[in-house]
């Protein structure tokens, strides 16, 4: 993609407002320029004076990197402004799911999401997503599925190393120690890759992709296949 | 002359001096910060336009749900907030009706005739809901003490709002796009309205002139406003309290449930608590023109609509700041502080006032 200004939208939330800021940042150190960066709150549901707003910036692309229902109202209503017909969307993973798809429609279409690579998880993740639709007769709701598990067996894991019986029976897990056996964690394989732990516990093997939504995706519910683009 | 300005010396304490001098600060910082705006000239005139359609077709879906607050507190002088989940009951429900209309295609073929069965079945849903609140859950505890009613009605709020939860689930809905509304009319030099807009604001219009020439003109109408002027002696002149009461809950049931059907055309998605902020915002507007007073309600609707949506580009970016519009909400209820400073009654509730002297 050839844009070279840009605005961000985030909704007061700290993971979305880091979102946009890291976006801003790092699309300035590549030469563009970013025109406007708004915020609106995740419950507002009338975004078109804010975008009207942001079109006297005249830019060429937005980043919104908010959640189901306000990012729902944003990319309906960028239809409704005049001003935006070129503009291009993009989104994050906090509203890459089915409901996203629901909540906008078919003003989706052509928009892009920044969100976990499902590609790159492999074999496992596909025998993981066969096991999820046969035991709960649905299909995965939200992006980090495969990121919920291994956290669930990352705490697991932990919870197993120091978790000691009292001689009644009562089950003692030292908080302390459950945090220093998790943030120690070190070589897991998981669906999502190997995951190491660091000092603060941030444990990820971070793989993120661009998606891009097409006619049939929202015809059909489904979540594009194909990454649009891959670091 | 004389007098009357020593009399009102006297009366004035610390207290109103500091709320004169606060309320006088918001002003000329929004005055000043106007005047810096518009020398900037960032926004046209087109823009300008804009934001008044937007602020004026969310302002009179405002009015209509303030409607309901305020006909309430006038009969019974109880908020009652369960009102915004009357709001979210109907179209919730309608939404399965529009679903169906969709996917058998009659949508595509009669929107109109869709459209004013989505308005009934939405109505009448919350119309029934509001009934059934009544008759339930502040009925028994009519001659309780007033905070009592006041927490049954948030305790009602959160009833009704996971009762919807466990009916239809916590996902996101979202409206069918109904074709006849998509676009815009041109008017003159460039200026556009959408249709959606339009309709918005002439539906709710119509809806609250319908409502109020029934409070005004009819018989049963003439009640409600007896009961709500003394309804001691509106019973002894042979009004039927309870029936009149009812009937307030229905008006206001209505006037929700087609409030909630423009809400959901316009931003389509409905989910179980789609309610809270439009009946928060609509409770503000009614204590802004003056609770108990109906074209108080609608007034403060339009205004509390425009305020939104014009004031943090108009009062803020004069000052340069960085993402006015996560400020709307803020600047809302500033302008609702600075009404009650200067008119505690609300701008049209000083009628009322009078007539409970």
């Amino acid at each position: 993609m050839k844009v070279k200004r840009a605005a961000t939208i985030h909704d007061g939330s700290v993971y979305a407002e880091q979102l946009a800021n890291v976006f801003a940042e790092t699309f300035k150190k590549n030469g563009g320029t970013i025109v406007a960066q708004e915020a609106v709150a995740p419950t507002d549901t009338d975004m078109k004076p804010v975008l009207t707003k942001i079109i006297t910036a005249k830019p060429e692309f937005i980043y919104y990197p908010i959640f189901v229902a306000a990012a729902g109202h944003i990319t309906r209503q960028v239809k409704e402004v005049s001003g935006y017909e070129k503009v291009a969307l993009m989104s994050a993973d906090g509203a890459y799911s089915v409901d996203f798809y629901k909540a906008a429609g078919e003003s989706a279409v052509g928009m892009y999401h920044s969100s976990p690579d499902f590609e790159a998880f492999g074999k496992v993740y596909e025998d993981f997503l066969q096991k999820h639709l046969k035991k709960y007769g649905e299909k995965t709701l939200a992006p980090f599925h495969a990121h919920a598990y291994d956290a669930a067996n990352l705490i697991f894991n932990a919870i197993k190393k120091v978790a000691k019986k009292e001689k009644d029976g009562t089950l003692y897990i030292g908080r302390k120690a459950l945090r220093d056996a998790l943030y120690a964690t070190k070589n897991m394989k998981g669906i999502t890759g190997t995951i190491n732990c660091n000092e603060y516990g941030d444990c990820a093997d971070p793989r993120i992709a661009v998606y891009k939504t097409g006619v049939e995706n929202i015809k059909t519910l489904v979540m594009p296949k194909k990454s649009f683009w891959k670091p | 002359m004389q007098t009357k300005f020593q009399r009102w010396k006297e009366s004035i304490t610390a207290t109103d001096i500091v709320m004169w001098v606060i309320g006088f600060a918001l002003l000329v910082l929004i005055i000043f910060g106007s005047i810096l705006t518009l020398r900037a000239g960032r926004y046209t005139p087109v823009q300008w336009f804009d934001f008044v359609i937007y602020g004026l077709a969310q302002g009179s879906i405002y009015a209509l749900v303030a409607m309901g607050y305020t006909l309430v507190y006038g009969v019974l002088r109880m908020i009652n907030f369960a009102h915004s989940e009357v709001f979210m009951s109907g179209p919730f429900t309608a939404y399965y009706v529009a679903a169906y209309f969709y996917r058998s295609s009659l949508l595509e073929s009669h929107p109109v005739i869709c459209l004013i069965i989505v308005f009934i079945v939405s109505m009448s849903i919350s119309t029934l809901i509001a009934f059934l609140l009544e008759r339930i859950a502040y009925r028994p505890l009519r001659n309780a003490p007033r905070l009592i009613p006041l927490i049954t009605a948030i305790g009602a709020s959160f009833t009704l709002m996971y009762l919807f939860r466990g009916l239809y689930g916590t996902g996101f809905q979202a409206y069918p796009v109904w074709k006849i509304f998509d676009g815009k009319w041109a008017l003159f030099q460039g200026l556009e309205i959408g249709k959606m807009q339009l309709f918005v604001i002439f539906a709710a219009a119509l809806v609250m002139i319908a409502l109020y020439m029934f409070i005004q003109r009819t018989r049963i109408g003439k009640a409600v406003r007896s009961v709500s002027e003394d309804k001691e002696a509106a019973s002894l002149m042979g009004v039927d309290i309870d029936k009149t009461i009812s009937i307030t809950f229905i008006i206001g049931g209505a006037a929700a449930g087609a409030a909630g059907v423009l809400y959901a055309l316009v931003f389509k998605q409905v989910f179980f608590m789609m309610g809270f902020i439009p009946g928060i915002k609509a409770f503000t507007a009614a204590v802004l023109g003056g609770i108990g007073n109906i074209p108080g309600a609608m007034l403060g609707g339009l205004l509390l609509g425009l305020l939104e949506s014009i004031g943090p580009a108009l009062f803020l970016d004069g000052y340069n700041v960085v993402a006015p519009y996560q400020l709307k909400d803020a600047i809302a209820f500033l302008v609702l502080v600075l009404v009650l400073i200067f008119r505690p009654t609300g701008l049209l509730g000083e009628r009322l006032a009078v007539k409970k002297a």
